[in-house]
């Protein structure tokens, strides 16, 4: 499979793996430690990814630990036998940290994770441009999740993941707790900035010959248009929090009306980051899913150059719409209206991703795997996430909806629908090349299913809730809300059993399984012809024993 | 791509259309005029809302407009799945066991480009209509209310009759004998068919002033006055909520909003003892005789009592006590 023979050539265009010097050497010596040591040291890109997938299997346990809780609390508003369950106090602190959790540590570590370990063997390199700071952006990430559990004990922000100024200046939450949250925040910032250097300078410099722009794999745009909003925003969101945090600590006032300040200034701050980070936490997953689909249907992507378009596209317009979470903040009037029309102009290059999905799946030869069932979910829920995403853009609809459970409906139908469904396919789909184990394929379904089903239960009756009048983030609702909250409960446990079955599923693979898993572990790679499928399962520390030399590919000579 | 297979996606395109305009009908009749002048004994009833009872201008008009976005966006929500649907049955290994090859269409790529973006325009210019009209606010409005938020309960002050009451926000306790709520004179009372400006306020934290019903929602932040209006079209109780995280009880911080006619409206004045204003005089005594302030106005004994609770913002939220 390895090697090119030159008619394959002419047919579909491949990767010719003999032409160029053998390499000996990994480019960054990884040391002879063991057991331990060797990840306590590791600067190896795949080790690091595979590290950064741990963390967020760590996180995604919290953050749904914390989700269970924020549910049986939503579940009996009033306590089981008239003893309450949780405090207001306490049940604010948990929206927050289930929110950081999942966001900071689940989905920004995870697409790391992937990028990590796939990025560098898909454009054919050894390892990242900068190897030690790549350990280091994920070694910084284990203080960050320390300080963010330990804020639970000292008090963590009760005024949600947004932690809007005032509510978390020094007199509405005196806690050490919230300044031990900002501190955790600005870490996983640091980290957050580290790595988007890195993948930034990785993919524009050390591409194999031959693996021209146009010749990438689409999880390399996705993770490189990421990059660049990591790298534009979040030193934003580091500087709203250092304000923030200095308004605590040196009441200078930044937000502080009283002395000058204005609480709106830390709302409009926050979102110049925390849109793009929506997107931050999105593109990744649709490049990977594009992989999955491509492998599994048999066919090339639909409309690479538009693909490619589409998500830089949506790149750089996700700066230009943050106000939209503000319709009901106080703005300029026509101020409201721009927002509303920037952002429904996102659906478009949303949209014409889902059509080159299934234009991609259209005539193409399916095989319904785990990773395949879960790109298909993807599709499906992203496609229900987009819709409701747009009629949010429509102000009017917007200001009646705002802070509603409508909302809460709509992001977990793109953080979860979109990017966990599409970490969960990565997973099912690398993971044998990552640990040379195929995870069952019949407990994957099934896992598949509980998530899928368990997914929408939870979080289709949101909508209702929300337009018929339940706000967010309160800790008890009118007693007309009780039934359909029962039954959301119940979605989660539909859940939890899919997530407890998952890792139950992979320490069993890990532990009993053999390695047995070909280079190429699905089979059909001369469709999509990318690297990872080239080398062994999991790879040499170096990755490929030889550089590769990309040659065209036939439908590419055909078109320019 | 086989001909009968376009045939299909066609049909199934216009099913998506057909599945819209159902949706966006369902949505239509879900309103219920019925459900006009419900009284006290509502409280109990669902959140007033703007799908089955906008009771403004601007809640009628978000509400068909959502209408209308329904019927043109829906098509994207049931074409691609049920695409997807097909695509699954019709392209599986099983039924096709060899892919076709990719052929780039670009006139394909151009009509999935363009017709979401006219459909988008299509959604936008009524959406901006609506706005245009939310944002219109009345120069002259029949009746102003300042709005203050604090943690954790609602103040209103009526200025031109010096009002000021204080809805501390829970559930009301019904008095059985009366089947009114006990709290029913610290809430907001409006006058039917009046338009009404909201000046909002806060000292503390953010909060967020909404009625569904009424089709409003706008923020309290310290240090700025957020404006907001509507008009009222129908008598009856109306529920809202702070819909800003604004702390701990920030769930209890609950709205309830009395619309009545101007007769009762005046007695709710006089009661909370307001003064009317010399231009509306002898519009009150045409309502509620010469003699309205004896028979009306508060006794002697109480007469300080609403202001005094007002004034005095440490009264204990009755949500606190629930606690």
């Amino acid at each position: 499979m390895s090697i090119a023979t030159p008619e394959k050539e002419t047919k579909g265009g491949i990767v010719d793996l003999d032409v160029y010097t053998p390499v000996d050497e990994p480019l960054t010596k990884t040391t002879e430690h063991r057991g331990i040591l060797r990840w306590l040291t590791t600067v190896d890109h795949k080790l690091i990814g595979v590290m950064y997938l741990w963390f967020a299997a760590f996180s995604a346990v919290a953050g749904g630990a914390l989700a269970g809780l924020i549910r049986s609390q939503l579940a009996f508003p009033n306590g089981i036998g008239g003893k309450p369950l949780m405090t207001p106090e306490v049940y604010n602190q948990f929206i927050g940290m289930h929110a950081s959790f999942m966001l900071f540590g689940l989905v920004i570590p995870a697409f790391a994770g992937f990028g990590n370990y796939v990025i560098p063997i898909l454009i054919g390199a050894r390892d990242m441009a900068f190897p030690k700071m790549n350990a280091f952006a994920f070694w910084i990430l284990v203080p960050s999740a320390l300080l963010l559990l330990c804020s639970f004990f000292f008090g963590s922000t009760g005024a949600g993941w947004t932690a809007y100024a005032p509510l978390a200046t020094k007199t509405y939450s005196p806690n050490i707790g919230v300044d031990m949250w900002i501190f955790a925040v600005h870490l996983a910032g640091i980290s957050s900035i580290l790595g988007a250097i890195n993948f930034i300078v990785t993919i524009s410099n050390m591409r194999a010959p031959g693996m021209k722009w146009f010749r990438m794999p689409l999880f390399c745009w996705a993770t490189l248009v990421t990059a660049w909003l990591q790298l534009v925003g979040t030193p934003v969101l580091a500087g709203v929090l250092t304000m923030l945090l200095t308004d605590r600590i040196l009441d200078t006032g930044f937000f502080n009306p009283a002395k000058g300040g204005d609480p709106l200034l830390y709302q409009h701050l926050f979102w110049f980051y925390s849109h793009p980070a929506v997107y931050i936490m999105m593109v990744p997953g649709f490049g990977m899913v594009s992989h999955v689909m491509q492998t599994f249907s048999g066919r090339q992507i639909f409309g690479y150059k538009g693909m490619v378009y589409a998500t830089a596209f949506i790149g750089i317009v996700g700066f230009l719409v943050w106000g939209h979470h503000m319709f009901s903040a106080g703005m300029e009037p026509w101020l409201r209206a721009y927002f509303g029309f920037m952002t429904m102009i996102i659906a478009v290059p949303t949209g014409v991703k889902i059509f080159s999905w299934l234009a991609t799946l259209w005539g193409g030869s399916i095989r319904f795997t785990t990773a395949m069932m879960f790109a298909l979910g993807f599709i499906a829920l992203f496609t229900i996430g987009g819709i409701s995403g747009v009629f949010l853009a429509n102000v009017p609809f917007d200001v009646q909806v705002h802070d509603t459970y409508f909302v809460v409906a709509h992001f977990h139908y793109v953080m979860f629908g979109g990017a966990v469904m599409t970490i969960l396919s990565a997973l099912y789909y690398w993971f044998p090349k990552m640990s040379g184990r195929y995870l069952s394929e019949r407990i994957g379904k099934v896992v598949f299913w509980l998530i899928f089903l368990g997914m929408n239960c939870t979080f289709m009756p949101m909508h209702w809730l929300g337009i018929a009048g339940m706000a967010r983030r309160i800790y008890t609702y009118r007693p007309e809300f009780h039934s359909l909250n029962l039954f959301i409960s119940f979605g989660y446990l539909l859940m939890l059993a899919g997530g407890i079955l998952l890792f139950a599923n992979l320490f069993y693979t890990l532990i009993a399984k053999r390695r047995t898993v070909p280079n190429d572990a699905w089979g059909g790679n001369e469709i999509q012809n990318t690297l990872e499928w080239m080398t062994t399962s999991p790879p040499p520390p170096h990755n490929f024993d030889r550089v590769p030399k990309i040659v065209p590919l036939a439908y590419e000579s055909a078109h320019h | 791509m086989a001909k009968k297979d376009i045939k299909i996606l066609v049909g199934l395109w216009v099913l998506a259309l057909v599945l819209s305009a159902l949706t966006a009908w369902v949505y239509e009749i879900s309103y219920n005029p019925a459900v006009d002048t419900h009284g006290p004994d509502s409280i109990v009833h669902p959140i007033t809302q703007w799908i089955s009872l906008p009771a403004s201008t601007v809640a009628e008009r978000v509400r068909s407009e959502t209408t209308w976005t329904i019927f043109i966006i829906f098509p994207f929500l049931y074409g691609p799945i049920l695409t997807l649907l097909y695509i699954m049955t019709r392209f599986s290994k099983n039924r096709q066991p060899t892919p076709a090859p990719v052929r780039e269409n670009l006139k394909l790529e151009v009509a999935w480009t363009t017709i979401p973006a006219l459909v988008l325009i299509a959604m936008a210019v009524p959406a901006y209509d609506v706005l245009r009209y939310i944002e219109a606010k009345p120069t002259h409005p029949d009746q102003v209310v300042n709005v203050t938020g604090a943690q954790f309960y609602w103040q209103y002050e009526l200025p031109r009759y010096g009002v000021v009451t204080t809805d501390n926000g829970g559930t009301p306790t019904i008095n059985k004998e009366t089947g009114r709520a006990v709290e029913e004179d610290s809430w907001l009372h409006l006058p039917l068919h009046k338009s009404v400006l909201l000046n909002g306020q806060s000292f503390q934290v953010n909060h967020a002033w909404w009625v569904p019903a009424f089709g409003v929602k706008f923020d309290v932040i310290p240090g700025r006055i957020n404006t907001a209006w509507f008009d009222t079209k129908k008598k009856g109780y109306f529920k809202g909520q702070c819909a800003e995280l604004c702390g701990a009880l920030h769930a209890y911080m609950l709205i309830n909003v009395v619309v009545e006619e101007e007769k009762d409206f005046y007695q709710w004045v006089l009661r909370k003892g307001g003064t009317i204003p010399a231009e509306e005089e002898a519009k009150v005594v045409s309502l509620l005789g010469a003699d309205y302030r004896e028979k009306y106005g508060p006794k002697e004994a109480e007469k300080p009592s609403a202001p005094a609770a007002a004034a005095e913002p440490a009264a204990a939220p009755k949500a606190a006590e629930a606690k």
